[in-house]
C-alpha cells in the first residue's frame, strides 16, 4: 500500500523529521516499508503561463506556434495540444527545466519553427496519467509563479508491505497510519475532519428503507443520499494524492468515495438514487447471472453476498458494484453504502468469484463497524468542501444488526514483566497505549484497558496483544537479551531421528553413497516411460501439474528417477534417501513410514554382485545399530513390478517385512540403465527403529590357537547356501566356533546341475591348543556327517 | 711358547686389520665375527694356549688378547651402526622419484545432502542447548497444521500459503509448526523442541521457489519464559551456526501462532551493515519468524497459558543451506544431480 506524508501530514506535523528514520522506525514499530520515493522534487523550471495568441504552425496541422507570457518574458514555444487556447493559464517547462524522465529542456526546432520550451499535460508533470491536453490553471493563477507554489507535488510515498498489514484492519488507510506515526513522533494525532451529522434535523427526510437477511455475513449497513453535488473534476490536490497512491482520478464522486477509503480505510458504493428504492442485503441459492461497474458479466456462486434493490441484485456486497445503479453524469441524488461485512465471508467469495478488488482486500481483513458512520460523515464533509451546495436528500439508514461487543482487558505490571522479561514504567505503558488511541485507567500496578473498535475486531481481543502493544513502540530493541532459565529436564531421544542421521553416516562414509531429495510424488510420466507401476492411495486435489498428482506410497520409483538422471553421467554410483511413504489407513487417515531406498549401479559389477552388496549392507546396518540377524526370503507380498522374479528378497525380522532387495525386473531394466547392472532396496526405518535393540554380551578373545579350516562341498545348483551352511554349523562338536562362506563356483571339474561352495570353519578349545589328532578328527567327522546328505568333498 | 702366543696375536691384529678396511657389507661384517671372534676363531686357541703359560707372561698376553677382543666387537659394532646408516640413505635415495602429488586412492567418496549437513549442525547446536529433537508426519491434517496454530478456516493468513490438499481431506503440512502441537501433546510443559523437516506449498518452481523444501521449528515453554529469552536464544543460536557474532533485530511480523510476532533480521554479513546486493541496500537479511506463543495455540497443546509462557521460532532449512553454500538455484536441491551433491560433504564442526 502507498502512503502519501503529504496526507499524514494533514493528520500528524512531520515539521523536522527525517524520512529515513521515520520510515525505519514504522518498519521496527508497525509494519514493513518495502521502500519510499520522493515526488516532484524531479520537477524545476516550471511556472505558470499564459498562453497570448496561438497561430497555426504553416508545416503542420497539428502544430501551433503560441506566444506565451512566462512573467518576466514573452517567449515562442510550439506547441501540439488540442486545447490549446489564446488566454489560458498553463504550465510551461522554460528552457533548462525539468521533468520526470526529462532531464533539462533545450531550444527546439519543430518542423522549422523554434519553441523556447513546453506546455506541459499533467501525465508530463507526473501527476496523472491524463495526457489529453495541456493542464489548465485557474484564472487568477499569478504568471510566473514556480508549479510547486501552485500544486503539492513535491510529496514522499512510501511502500508499505500489504503482508505485514494482513492483521491491521486500522492501517489500510492513512489515517490508521498517521496514529502509528503520532505514536512513535510523541506527537499529537489530529481528528479527522468530519460532517456533524449529528447536529442536523434529517427527521423530515424520507429515507431508504435497509434490511439485512444474511445476519452472519453483514453486521451494519448505512446510507444516505446527498445531491446537488455539481463537482465534475476532483480538486487538482487530492487528484495527485490519489495518483501518487496508484489509484486513477475518474470523476469528483468516484474520486470522494476512493479517497475516503484510502484516507478511513473504508470502502464506499455509491449508488444513483433513482435506481434504488429500497436496499435489501441477502444471498441467493443459486448463482446469480450479473454484470459488474467494468460490464463484465460474471456468475456469481451461490451463498455469496448482494446488496439489492428489493429482490434485484444492484452490487456483490463488498466486493464490486453493479453496472445498472452506476452513477452517471444524469445523476441528481447519490446514495452512498458504508457497511460492514463479515471478514471471512467477503475473503471466501472473493475466492470464489476470482475477484479481488481494493474493496474486498480491505473488508476481509475485519473493518471496524464504527467506520461506516465515519465514511459517511467524512464523504459529506469533503463533498460539501467542494461543492458547498451539496444537500443531503434522505435521512441516515443505519442498520446495525450485531453491534461490536467493546473489549476490555485488565494487566498487571508482573504480566507485562513476565512477557518481556523486563521491569517496565507503568507511565511509558499508559503513555503507549494512550497513543494509539486504548482507552487506559492505570490503578496501582494493574492497568484496564479499553480497546478502540478499530482495533478490536479481532487484533487486539486478549491480554497478551496488549503487550505486543506496548513492547513495539518501546522498542524491540531496547529489550537486552536475557539467558534462559528452564528447569533442567532428561532429553527425550527421537530413535528416528537418530537412526536416520547414523544411516546416512554410515552409507555416506562407510559406503560412499550419496544422499539425494526427491518429491512424495511420482511423476507419472516417468514411471509410464520407465514402465514403473504407480503404488498410490492419496491423490493431491491441485497437484502443481497433472502428472505430480499421486502421493508416493513406495519410495523405490522417486530413487529410480535420480538413478536414470545420473546414469546420463555416470555408470557407477550409488544414491540413496530417507524419506516419507504415505498410504491411506482406517478413517481415510494416512498411514505415514519413513523409508531408506537406496539405488545402486556399476559398470564392473554384475548384477547378482549388487544385490548381495545391499544384502551385506543391510545385514551390516543391523549389526550396527540392533545387533539382530535378518531373514530373507522370497517375496509373496510386494508384488512391485520392478521386482526381479528371482533375484530378490524381502527383508524379515521375527514375521515382520521390513523392507526388500531386488535386482531391476528385466522387463523395465533396459529403460533405466542400459549400460550398468542396478540393484535396489528399501528399507522401513520407522518399522526398524521401533526393533528391541539387542545389547552384545562379552565374550572372552580365544586364550588358545584356533584352527581355520578350508572345506569345499560339491553340492546341487538348486541346493540353497543356508541349508548346507546350517548343516555344517549342525555338525554336533565341541570344537566348532564359527562358519564363514569363502566362495561359490560352478563349471570347470564341476559335474553339470552341481556347484561347489567353499566354508571356513573355524575350530577350537577354551582349555587347551589343539592337537593334530583332535583336528584331523573333526575334519573326517564332519566330512563323513556331509557325505550322508549327499555332499561331497570336492 | 709365550713368543707364539705374541706372534700369534701379532699376526691376527694385522690380519685383523687388513680385513677390518675391506668390510662394506653385513656380510662380510659377520665373516669377520665368525673368524675373529668365534667358536673356532684363532683367539680362542691363543686363549686357550694361556692357560700353559708363566703367570707373569699369562697376565701379559692375557690382557693383550683381552684388548685385541674388545677392539674386534668394537669394530663390529660401529661399523654395523655405519652399514645400517648406508642402507637407509640408500633406500632413501632410491625413493627420489616418489610423486606426492599423484592423487590419493580414496575409493567410494559419498555425500550427504546440503540440508542434511545444515540440519545436522543446527540439531547438535539446539541439543547441546538441552533442546529435544522431534518429528511429526510430512502428510497431516488440517487441525495440526491450521486449527490448532490459531488460523481457523477463512483467515488470512491461509492466503500466504498455498496449501496442497489431498483426496482423504488431509494435506500436506505447509510447516513445521505443526511439530508444536504434537510436541506439547506428547511431553507437555516444560518444553525445548528442535523439529526440522520437509514442508510444500504449491509455488511455481524458479530459481528462488520450491514446492518442496525445509523448514526447521523451534519451542520453548517454561514459567516466566520472555521475549528477552528470545533474543539471546537466537543470537546464541545464529551465531554458533554462522561461527561468529552475529547482530539480530526484531521487527513486528504477523504470524498467528506467536503474539507478539516477530520477524528476526540479522544484520548482513557480507557488507557488515552498510548496504549491498545481497541484503537489497538495507544492511539487513530477514531471516527467521519467531514470537511469543499465542495463548490459543498453548492451549491447543494443553498447557496453561497463565502458568506457562513460551517462545517459538521457525526457519528455512533449504535457505541455510544455499546461504551456507551460495546456491543460486533451489531447483538443484530436489534434482537428484549427484554432480551438484558431491560438492557439499565438508561439515563444519
Amino acid at each position: 500500500m502507498y502512503i502519501s506524508l503529504n496526507w499524514i501530514n494533514d493528520y500528524v506535523d512531520l515539521t523536522g523529521v527525517d524520512v529515513a528514520w521515520l520510515v525505519h522506525r514504522f518498519t521496527m514499530t508497525t509494519a514493513e516499508v518495502e521502500g519510499y520515493e520522493t515526488k516532484g522534487t524531479d520537477i524545476s523550471g516550471v511556472v505558470a503561463a499564459k498562453v497570448l495568441t496561438v497561430e497555426e504552425h504553416p508545416e503542420s496541422k497539428k502544430l501551433h506556434i503560441c506566444q506565451v507570457d512566462k512573467g518576466d518574458e514573452t517567449v515562442q514555444i510550439v506547441c501540439g495540444a488540442p486545447n490549446v487556447r489564446p488566454g489560458m493559464i498553463v504550465p510551461l517547462a522554460t528552457v533548462g527545466a525539468k521533468l520526470p524522465g526529462i532531464d533539462g529542456i533545450g531550444v527546439a526546432t519543430l518542423v522549422g519553427v523554434t519553441s523556447y520550451g513546453m506546455m506541459c499535460s499533467e501525465k508530463e508533470l507526473g501527476i496523472s496519467d491524463n495526457h489529453s491536453g495541456l493542464m489548465e490553471f485557474p484564472e487568477d493563477t499569478v504568471v510566473g509563479t514556480d508549479v510547486h507554489d501552485l500544486l503539492p507535488i513535491n510529496d514522499t510515498i512510501i511502500e508499505v508491505d500489504n503482508k505485514s498489514l494482513t492483521n491491521r484492519p486500522d492501517l489500510w488507510g492513512h489515517y490508521g497510519i498517521a496514529r502509528e506515526v503520532a505514536a512513535i513522533l510523541n506527537r499529537p494525532l489530529r481528528p479527522m475532519p468530519l460532517y456533524d451529522l449529528e447536529s442536523q434535523d434529517l427527521t423530515a427526510l424520507p429515507t431508504v428503507p435497509v434490511s439485512i437477511v444474511d445476519e452472519d455475513k453483514c453486521y451494519r449497513y448505512a446510507c444516505i443520499a446527498f445531491g446537488n453535488f455539481h463537482a465534475k473534476v476532483s480538486p487538482v490536490w487530492m487528484r495527485i494524492r490519489l495518483y501518487y497512491c496508484g489509484m486513477r482520478a475518474i470523476n469528483a464522486l468516484v474520486d470522494l468515495t476512493n479517497y475516503v477509503m484510502m484516507d478511513l480505510g473504508q470502502p464506499m458504493h455509491a449508488f444513483d438514487r433513482n435506481t434504488v428504492s429500497e436496499i435489501c442485503v441477502k444471498s441467493f441459492d443459486k448463482d446469480v447471472e450479473f454484470v459488474t461497474l467494468d460490464d463484465a458479466p460474471r456468475t456469481v456462486p451461490a451463498g455469496t453476498l448482494f446488496i439489492c434493490d428489493g429482490d434485484k441484485p444492484t452490487a456483490i456486497a463488498g466486493i464490486k458494484g453493479g453496472a445498472e445503479s452506476e452513477v452517471t453524469e444524469e445523476t441528481e441524488a447519490i446514495l452512498l453504502e458504508s457497511a460492514s461485512f463479515n471478514g471471512g465471508s467477503i475473503r471466501r467469495a472473493s475466492i470464489k468469484l476470482g475477484l479481488r478488488t481494493d474493496a474486498s482486500a480491505r473488508y476481509e481483513k475485519s473493518l471496524d463497524p464504527e467506520y461506516a458512520i465515519t465514511a459517511i460523515k467524512r464523504v459529506l464533509y469533503l463533498a460539501m468542501q467542494e461543492d458547498p451546495g451539496t444537500t443531503i436528500v434522505s435521512g441516515l439508514s443505519d442498520v446495525n444488526v450485531s453491534p461490536l461487543k467493546p473489549v476490555q482487558l485488565v494487566l498487571d505490571k508482573a504480566y507485562i514483566e513476565r512477557y518481556t522479561g523486563m521491569d517496565i514504567d507503568m507511565d511509558m505503558v499508559v503513555k503507549t497505549l494512550t497513543a494509539l488511541e486504548f482507552g487506559v485507567t492505570l490503578e496501582g500496578d494493574t492497568i484496564t484497558v479499553d480497546v478502540p473498535s478499530f482495533r478490536s475486531t479481532k487484533d487486539v481481543t486478549i491480554k497478551v496483544d496488549i503487550i505486543e502493544e506496548i513492547t513495539r513502540v518501546y522498542g524491540y530493541d531496547n529489550i537486552q537479551p536475557e539467558p534462559l532459565k528452564t528447569s533442567v529436564m532428561p532429553g527425550v531421544v527421537n530413535q528416528v531421528s537418530v537412526l536416520e542421521n547414523d544411516i546416512k553416516a554410515m552409507l555416506t562414509d562407510g559406503y560412499g553413497m550419496y544422499e539425494v531429495n526427491s518429491y512424495v510424488w511420482y511423476d507419472d510420466n516417468l514411471n509410464h516411460s520407465y514402465g514403473l507401476q504407480p503404488h498410490g492411495s492419496i491423490h493431491l486435489l491441485k497437484p502443481s501439474s497433472p502428472e505430480h498428482g499421486t502421493i508416493r506410497e513406495v519410495m523405490a520409483p522417486s530413487m529410480l528417477y535420480a538413478a536414470a538422471t545420473n546414469v546420463k553421467h555416470t555408470d557407477t554410483f550409488s544414491i540413496y534417501e530417507i524419506g516419507s511413504t504415505m498410504r491411506l489407513g482406517e478413517d481415510n487417515k494416512s498411514i505415514e513410514n519413513r523409508v531408506l531406498s537406496v539405488v545402486t549401479c556399476s559398470a564392473g559389477s554384475s548384477e547378482d554382485q549388487l544385490f548381495y552388496k545391499l544384502k551385506g549392507l543391510a545385514d551390516s546396518m543391523m549389526w550396527n545399530f540392533k545387533n539382530i540377524t535378518l531373514e530373507y526370503v522370497k517375496d509373496t507380498e510386494l508384488g512391485y513390478n520392478w521386482l526381479h522374479p528371482v533375484k530378490c528378497a524381502l527383508i524379515k525380522y521375527q514375521g515382520e517385512t521390513l523392507g526388500y532387495i531386488t535386482v531391476l525386473h528385466p522387463s523395465l531394466k533396459q529403460k533405466i540403465t542400459r549400460r550398468s547392472a542396478c540393484a535396489v532396496m528399501e528399507l522401513n526405518i520407522t518399522a526398524l527403529s521401533k526393533l528391541q535393540a539387542v545389547v552384545a554380551v562379552y565374550k572372552e578373545a580365544a586364550r588358545y590357537q584356533e584352527v581355520k579350516l578350508d572345506f569345499n562341498f560339491v553340492v546341487p545348483s538348486s541346493t540353497q547356501f543356508k541349508t548346507v551352511a546350517d548343516k555344517i554349523s549342525g555338525y554336533d562338536s565341541p570344537l566348532f566356533k564359527e562358519l564363514q562362506f569363502v566362495s561359490l563356483y560352478r563349471g570347470a571339474g564341476i559335474e553339470e546341475g552341481y556347484k561347489s561352495l567353499t566354508f571356513n570353519v573355524t575350530i577350537g578349545s577354551n582349555d587347551h591348543t589343539l592337537s593334530g589328532q583332535e583336528i584331523d578328527e573333526y575334519q573326517s567327522g564332519l566330512i563323513a556327517y556331509m557325505q550322508l546328505d549327499g555332499y561331497k568333498l570336492r | 711358547m709365550s713368543d707364539n702366543v705374541f706372534d700369534l696375536l701379532t699376526a691376527l691384529e694385522q690380519d685383523f686389520n687388513a680385513q677390518a678396511a675391506l668390510v662394506d657389507s653385513k656380510d662380510k661384517l659377520e665373516e669377520i665375527r665368525v673368524r675373529f671372534l668365534g667358536k673356532k676363531s684363532e683367539i680362542n686357541s691363543v686363549l686357550k694356549g694361556l692357560k700353559d703359560m708363566e703367570p707373569e707372561a699369562r697376565k701379559v698376553m692375557g690382557a693383550r688378547a683381552s684388548a685385541f677382543r674388545e677392539n674386534v666387537e668394537r669394530f663390529i659394532k660401529s661399523r654395523e651402526t655405519e652399514l645400517v646408516n648406508l642402507d637407509i640413505a640408500r633406500e632413501i635415495e632410491a625413493a627420489g622419484g616418489f610423486d606426492i602429488t599423484l592423487p590419493g586412492d580414496y575409493g567410494l567418496k559419498g555425500s550427504m545432502h546440503p540440508i542434511t549437513i545444515v540440519a545436522r549442525e543446527l540439531t547438535q547446536i539446539f541439543t547441546s542447548m538441552g533442546f529435544n529433537v522431534v518429528d511429526g508426519p510430512e502428510l497431516e491434517s488440517e487441525y495440526y497444521n491450521f486449527e490448532a496454530l490459531n488460523v481457523p478456516a477463512d483467515h488470512p493468513a491461509r492466503d500466504m500459503q498455498d496449501t496442497y490438499w489431498c483426496d482423504n481431506g488431509q494435506l500436506l503440512r505447509t510447516q513445521t509448526s505443526t511439530c508444536q502441537i504434537r510436541a506439547m501433546e506428547k511431553f507437555g510443559a516444560p518444553l525445548k523442541i528442535i523439529a526440522p523437516g520437509r514442508c510444500f506449498r504449491n509455488e511455481s518452481i524458479d530459481a528462488s521457489h520450491e514446492n518442496t523444501f525445509f523448514q526447521f521449528e523451534g519451542m520453548v515453554i517454561d514459567k516466566d519464559v520472555s521475549i528477552s529469552n528470545l533474543i539471546y536464544c537466537m543470537k546464541q543460536l545464529l551465531s554458533k551456526f554462522f561461527q561468529k557474532d552475529v547482530e539480530v533485530r526484531l521487527r513486528p511480523g504477523f504470524f498467528p501462532f506467536v503474539e507478539p510476532g516477530f520477524e528476526l533480521d540479522l544484520k548482513c554479513m557480507i557488507c557488515g551493515g552498510k548496504g549491498c546486493p545481497t541484503c537489497k541496500q538495507s544492511g539487513w537479511i530477514e531471516l527467521l519468524p519467531c514470537g511469543m506463543v499465542h495463548p490459543n495455540v498453548l492451549r491447543a497443546g494443553g498447557i496453561d497459558p497463565e502458568e506457562y509462557t513460551g517462545f517459538a521460532f521457525g526457519g528455512g532449512l533449504t535457505r541455510l543451506a544455499m546461504m551456507r553454500y551460495g546456491i543460486r538455484d533451489i531447483r538443484v536441491l530436489n534434482s537428484g544431480d549427484i554432480r551438484v551433491m558431491e560438492q557439499f560433504n565438508k561439515v563444519i564442526y
